[in-house]
């Protein structure tokens, strides 16, 4: 059965935030305003609200928290707390795709860690909008889409994530996320042609899935297809 | 929905093959796939099946493709709660007539799932007719059906909070949570809060009750989120109105479908100026009993 994690609905959350602005709390299995979803599982409990906490509060020490620490730090962090949510929050996909589960998460449960992770000054990142920008909910959806995989994770970086996952015609398959992060990755390490690279074969993927079941493709021609689809970006790059 | 989309090569004819029609397994019989499936439970698979008719010469014929071109039938669902889509069955197409059974995830959809059926070929055909079809995973026919599993009940998820505890006054009643965000799923992004301390309202939503006083308060409460409701639609008017096509059960589907309304019964902008105001809210209160919600004139 899946669990049901407490939501912050939009309004308590700001509101949440620009109390946290002022002083970040420690975390918090509860807060009075929380609701949870009608129906889906039964409800976390307390004590697993505090495990989780607990063994990331633990990975973030061995990153260097509470004191500041360079990105690659955290970055590091991030790979390896994906895991760690992920086996904590038995959600339903609806449930983690709820923006409120990740707004009692960051300001409620993980107040700490989340200012750790991206100080205070992109709401974004603590009050759930767009989750491939929160905090934690996009570590949650990062795990699921490269469970299979997960040395392709390690090798991308945020930028290349947020390119691959923001459009959900691209990012909402991930069987298709993975055939062009592992495709990009074997051609292109410098970053900034990277981000090129990903930005025109992703427009091109657009384009194609306009008319292409990319669904109805085995592996060996999903691979074929986005190769194709870089030596075009490529191509396109250099002119 | 079968191949109404302007594609780049011959498409075949709809005499092709026989539109899926979906059933679905429940207490061990199988029946016609509802809108909206009743009572799920999110901890069980969803099992469907339908019936492949497919005159693949046919269709070889049509779209000007080499006699022994492979076609695959796909079927894939995305849930418009996640937005997330997965494959359920990918394979050459079966002798017809064939049963082609899938099985749903539970733990993986949510709200509003479309089921997506394809035929398109399996290989890149460089030497193509002109006209013909040339990159592997080319749709030939398509087809999508609807089934609603979670939301399709009630208006909005409901959820009782004691307002001294939220940014809201403490005297109000109700709370609509919404987003601007016209792409997100409508019951992800909107939640109707009531306050506890309306006793008598909570007890009214949440009983049930047909007694006078509780229909009341109910159909009050009904017309103050649709009036609400209508005003955003009217607000976002030329960006709901600028896309061509909302993903079903999206905030700007949802939205759209309150602009129509709205504009259906005269209702087209919001007001400027107190008597513009004042005539505004004496018509929003009529477009929303015509869209039959709130109270009924008796």
């Amino acid at each position: 059965m899946s669990v049901l994690w407490p939501r912050l609905t939009a309004s308590i959350a700001v509101a949440q935030f620009e109390s946290v602005k002022t002083a970040v709390p420690a975390g918090s299995t509860s807060h009075p305003a929380q609701i949870y979803s009608a129906v889906g599982g039964r409800h976390v409990t307390p004590k697993e609200i505090e495990s989780l906490a607990g063994e990331l509060g633990e990975l973030a020490q061995s990153f260097g928290f509470p004191q500041r620490t360079g990105d690659s730090e955290r970055i590091q962090f991030d790979r390896r707390a994906a895991e760690i949510i992920h086996r904590h929050m038995d959600l339903s996909w609806s449930e983690a795709a709820a923006r409120d589960v990740w707004s009692f998460l960051a300001l409620i449960a993980l107040p700490d860690l989340t200012y750790w992770r991206f100080g205070i000054r992109n709401i974004e990142r603590w009050v759930g909008s767009d989750l491939t920008r929160h905090t934690w909910g996009r570590l949650w959806w990062q795990h699921v889409t490269f469970a299979s995989e997960p040395g392709l994770l390690d090798a991308l970086t945020e930028s290349d994530l947020n390119q691959l996952l923001e459009r959900r015609s691209i990012g909402g398959d991930a069987r298709l996320v993975r055939a062009l992060a592992r495709g990009i990755i074997n051609r292109e390490n410098d970053s900034e042609s990277r981000r090129r690279l990903i930005r025109e074969v992703t427009a091109q993927m657009r384009r194609r899935l306009a008319f292409v079941d990319v669904r109805s493709l085995d592996e060996e021609r999903l691979s074929s297809l986005v190769s194709r689809l870089i030596d075009r970006a490529q191509d396109t790059s250099r002119v | 929905m079968a191949n109404s989309d302007v594609l780049p090569y011959f498409v075949p004819s709809s005499q092709a093959w026989k539109v899926p029609e979906w059933q679905m397994r429940a207490l061990d019989e199988w029946s016609d796939l509802p809108e909206w499936i009743e009572g799920w439970d999110p901890d069980t698979d969803l099992l469907l099946r339908m019936v492949q008719e497919i005159d693949p010469d046919r269709i070889r014929t049509e779209c000007r493709l080499p006699a022994g071109a492979s076609l695959i039938l796909t079927v894939s669902w995305i849930s418009s709660s996640s937005l997330m889509t997965g494959t359920v069955f990918s394979r050459e197409i079966l002798p017809s007539p064939s049963i082609v059974e899938v099985e749903l995830p539970a733990k993986e959809i949510g709200g509003t799932v479309t089921l997506v059926t394809t035929v398109s070929v399996r290989d890149d055909n460089d030497l193509a007719s002109p006209g013909a079809p040339r990159f592997a995973g080319s749709i030939l026919l398509r087809h999508e059906t609807r089934v609603a599993v979670e939301g399709a009940g009630a208006m909005f998820p409901v959820a009782i909070v004691d307002f001294a505890t939220t940014p809201f006054d403490t005297n109000a009643s109700w709370k609509l949570e919404v987003t601007e965000d016209l792409e997100a799923p409508f019951l992800g992004g909107f939640q109707l809060l009531l306050n506890s301390r309306d006793v008598d309202l909570v007890k009214a939503v949440t009983s049930g009750s047909t007694d006078p006083r509780s229909v009341l308060l109910v159909e009050d409460l009904e017309a103050g989120v649709a009036s609400l409701l209508t005003e955003l639609a009217l607000d976002f008017g030329s960006e709901l109105t600028a896309a061509s096509e909302w993903e079903p059960d999206s905030v700007g589907n949802v939205l759209t479908r309150f602009l129509d309304g709205a504009k259906s019964n005269g209702l087209d902008a919001m007001p400027h100026g107190a008597e513009a105001t004042a005539a505004f809210r004496s018509k929003l209160n009529g477009v929303v009993r015509a869209l039959s919600m709130g109270r009924p004139f008796a």
